[in-house]
């Protein structure tokens, strides 16, 4: 940021009924004079005009009574205005404060000069990066007087320290932190499902986690369990009815009906299955569904149209046949008249690509069979299912005709089938409370998470993603600790640095102007303390004000005018000739206010410079107190006033 | 455009350093830290920023 001050102008301000100050150069009015010296006797508004340069600056809204103690008290007037004109980075800017002096208020506007139509603002309208850094402490660096030189080696204010941080921009750093918590709370409230922020509701989560595996692992081994279970009782089940089988067919009594019974069982199920088959067929073509929908059918393909072909790929045949000299049924083509019905007549054969799929289903519509009843064929099958399981009661029946000792055998067979059977039907039954995925189910039969594996497992998943968005947070609050003291760190180490090069800097400067090393700044602590002293003159808090001042604006990236009111006070000649020396090197533009007694020792510095200008403004009592303007060299050199003391 | 005064270069590449994070982190830091100097700075940059710091990686205590 680069400022440049051009001009100040006043209207009805105390004794200003019209002034204008210029601060810019006749030859270029782009640019400033290095040095406006601006003498102006006390009383005549050096105060006033150095408020006012540091109100508007920042863009401060002055109170009622501030507003009015503007207020001219030699002649009447409502309405008063004070602006200054300036460049910002090489951008024209006109601001301004309008004072209304019946009720007091005022407001700012803005414009910018050299813009199409003036683009003018009713208030305080300066870029955004230059209001973030044009604060009231910051124009206080550059608006300068006596108080601030006091302020920086006050123990009990902070001012030179807060004034390394802005100017170096680290107070904007501390801001970071502000906006890594609002992240942290921002990923907080999108974690929904989750409300853990801490590493202890972490813990409890994994442990959940991990009891919910476990309990997976044992509920997979279970089923497991189940089937071979299962697996086994089938097994034996089997090998029951074999031996029940054998009892049967190796016993001379019985053993041809259960051959034949055994034979004629085989043959239904054989009979069974082919049924079976033959109805699946039948019921997986749409026109078999029902008699009705049959008809339907038939009827849809009669009313489609005759069958045409796709343009696209036919149009060519036509075209083709019309060059032939015979057509397809045999007949000559011999003459154009011929040809041209060919190609004619084509167009009725002849449709839009969607053609093809019409012509796909009149094909299908054309292979329809016609209903088949499927009442035969159900009666066959519910015929021979009658059949063989009456057959099954007969081969039950044979065994009556075994001796009592088979019969004894056949008896304990089949009671450890039933019981078996009974097993395997308890057995299925917890396999299936286990296994269910169907939720009707689950809730039917109250299954939870530590008896079925499908709710373990949605459980499980559950409890994982509210780990991993847990997890996240978590390590993101750390993290956002960790940068949080990594950011105070890079402050509190930059501002260690910064000061310590200020101070080495400072004290150089210190030394050229007091010449001697009674004053040594030490450190920097809230406010500069100067080693072995508690209390320094008047003098000397002005000499180290202008040296960390000076140091302070060396290395920022701001470039500002310094504007200073009454700059060497109780200095000595020897100090204020070393200060007049030093800070105009210090500064692209320096605007000083002074009075005549300050001008010796001062000003024969200053004079050496080629761009300085030298104004004197005072108040011509002669003339009821009518200010005056004068940019004589000479006579700002010789003018003196009545009203003028050093204040000490 | 500001530039990153020197001071607060090393005061970066220290505190870096101390917490042992990576070169990456450093770089990342010093963008961010001269885009908000000069009024650019970006949520999600910070964001970036923030997830890459290594945790427990920290050689010493800081002052």
């Amino acid at each position: 940021m680069n400022i440049k001050l051009l001009r100040l102008d006043f209207k009805n301000i105390r004794d200003f009924s019209e002034l204008t100050i210029p601060l810019f150069m006749k030859e270029d009015v782009d640019s400033p004079y290095h040095i406006s010296l601006i003498q102006m006797p006390n009383g005549t508004g050096k105060t006033t005009t150095i408020n006012l340069l540091r109100a508007i600056m920042c863009g401060e809204l002055l109170d009622i009574e501030t507003v009015l103690s503007y207020k001219p008290t030699r002649y009447e007037c409502k309405k008063g205005y004070f602006g200054v004109l300036l460049t910002i980075d090489n951008d024209y800017y006109s601001l301004s404060m309008h004072f209304d002096y019946d009720n007091g208020f005022m407001k700012y506007e803005t414009s910018r000069p050299k813009e199409v139509g003036g683009g003018k603002s009713y208030s305080y309208d300066l870029p955004s990066y230059i209001r973030n850094v044009m604060t009231k402490n910051f124009t206080r660096l550059f608006v300068f007087d006596g108080e601030f030189s006091e302020n920086i080696l006050n123990k009990s204010k902070t001012e030179a320290e807060s004034s390394i941080e802005f100017l170096y921009f680290l107070d904007r750093l501390k801001l970071l932190k502000v906006k890594a918590e609002d992240l942290l709370e921002k990923k907080r409230k999108s974690a929904k499902d989750t409300k853990v922020h801490t590493q202890q509701g972490l813990t409890k989560l994994e442990t959940e986690e991990k009891k919910l595996k476990n309990t997976l692992v044992s509920l997979n081994e279970q089923l497991g369990n189940y089937v071979k279970e299962i697996d086994d009782n089938t097994s034996e089940i089997q090998e029951l009815e074999e031996k029940n089988e054998k009892l049967l067919s190796e016993n001379k009594e019985v053993q041809a009906d259960y051959i034949k019974i055994t034979a004629e069982i085989t043959n239904l199920e054989n009979d069974i299955k082919n049924e079976t088959s033959k109805m699946l067929e039948i019921l997986r073509t749409p026109s078999q569904f029902s008699e009705k929908l049959n008809h339907k059918l038939k009827d849809l393909l009669k009313n489609m149209t005759k069958l045409k072909l796709p343009r696209s790929v036919s149009s060519g045949f036509f075209k083709e046949l019309s060059e032939e000299d015979e057509c397809i049924c045999g007949r000559p083509i011999h003459n154009d008249l011929i040809k041209n019905t060919i190609l004619e007549k084509s167009e009725q054969y002849l449709d839009d690509d969607h053609t093809i799929t019409l012509n796909s289903i009149k094909g299908a519509l054309r292979r329809i069979t016609n209903y088949k009843e499927l009442n035969y064929l159900t009666d066959n099958l519910d015929s021979s299912i009658g059949r063989k399981q009456q057959l099954i009661q007969d081969k039950e029946l044979l065994k009556i005709k075994l001796d009592e000792k088979d019969q004894e055998k056949a008896k304990t067979i089949s009671d450890n089938i039933n019981e078996l059977k009974n097993n395997l039907i308890d057995l299925n039954l917890c396999k299936s409370y286990l296994e269910t995925k169907d939720s009707a189910v689950q809730k039917e039969w109250n299954l939870n998470v530590s008896d079925n594996i499908d709710l373990c497992q949605k459980e499980l998943a559950k409890k994982r993603k509210n780990l991993a968005e847990a997890t996240d947070t978590v390590t993101l609050s750390n993290q956002v600790t960790l940068f949080k003291k990594i950011i105070k760190n890079i402050v509190s180490t930059s501002i260690i640095k910064i000061k310590e090069d200020i101070i080495s800097k400072s004290n150089i400067r210190v030394f050229q102007m007091m010449g001697n090393d009674d004053v040594i700044l030490d450190n920097i602590e809230g406010c500069i303390y100067v080693k072995g002293k508690k209390n320094v003159s008047q003098g000397q808090s002005l000499a180290v004000a202008y040296a960390f001042l000076s140091t302070l604006f060396e290395d920022s990236p701001h470039k500002v005018p310094f504007i200073i009111d009454s700059p060497v006070g109780s200095l000595d000649l020897k100090v204020r000739r070393e200060v007049s020396n030093l800070i105009p090197d210090l500064f692209s533009q320096l605007v000083v206010f002074i009075i005549s007694s300050e001008r010796d020792g001062f000003v024969d510095g200053i004079e050496k410079y080629d761009d300085v200008q030298f104004l004197t403004i005072y108040k011509d009592e002669r003339v009821s107190g009518k200010t005056v303007f004068n940019t004589n060299k000479e006579f700002f050199k010789s003018f003196h006033s009545d009203n003028e003391e050093v204040q000490v | 455009m500001i530039e990153l005064n020197p001071r607060i270069e090393e005061a970066i590449k220290q505190v870096v350093s101390r917490q042992n994070q990576s070169e990456h982190v450093y770089s990342m830091l010093k963008n961010l830290i001269i885009n908000i100097f000069n009024d650019n700075e970006d949520i999600l940059e910070i964001e970036q920023l923030i997830r890459a710091l290594k945790l427990n990686a920290k050689k010493g205590d800081d002052t």
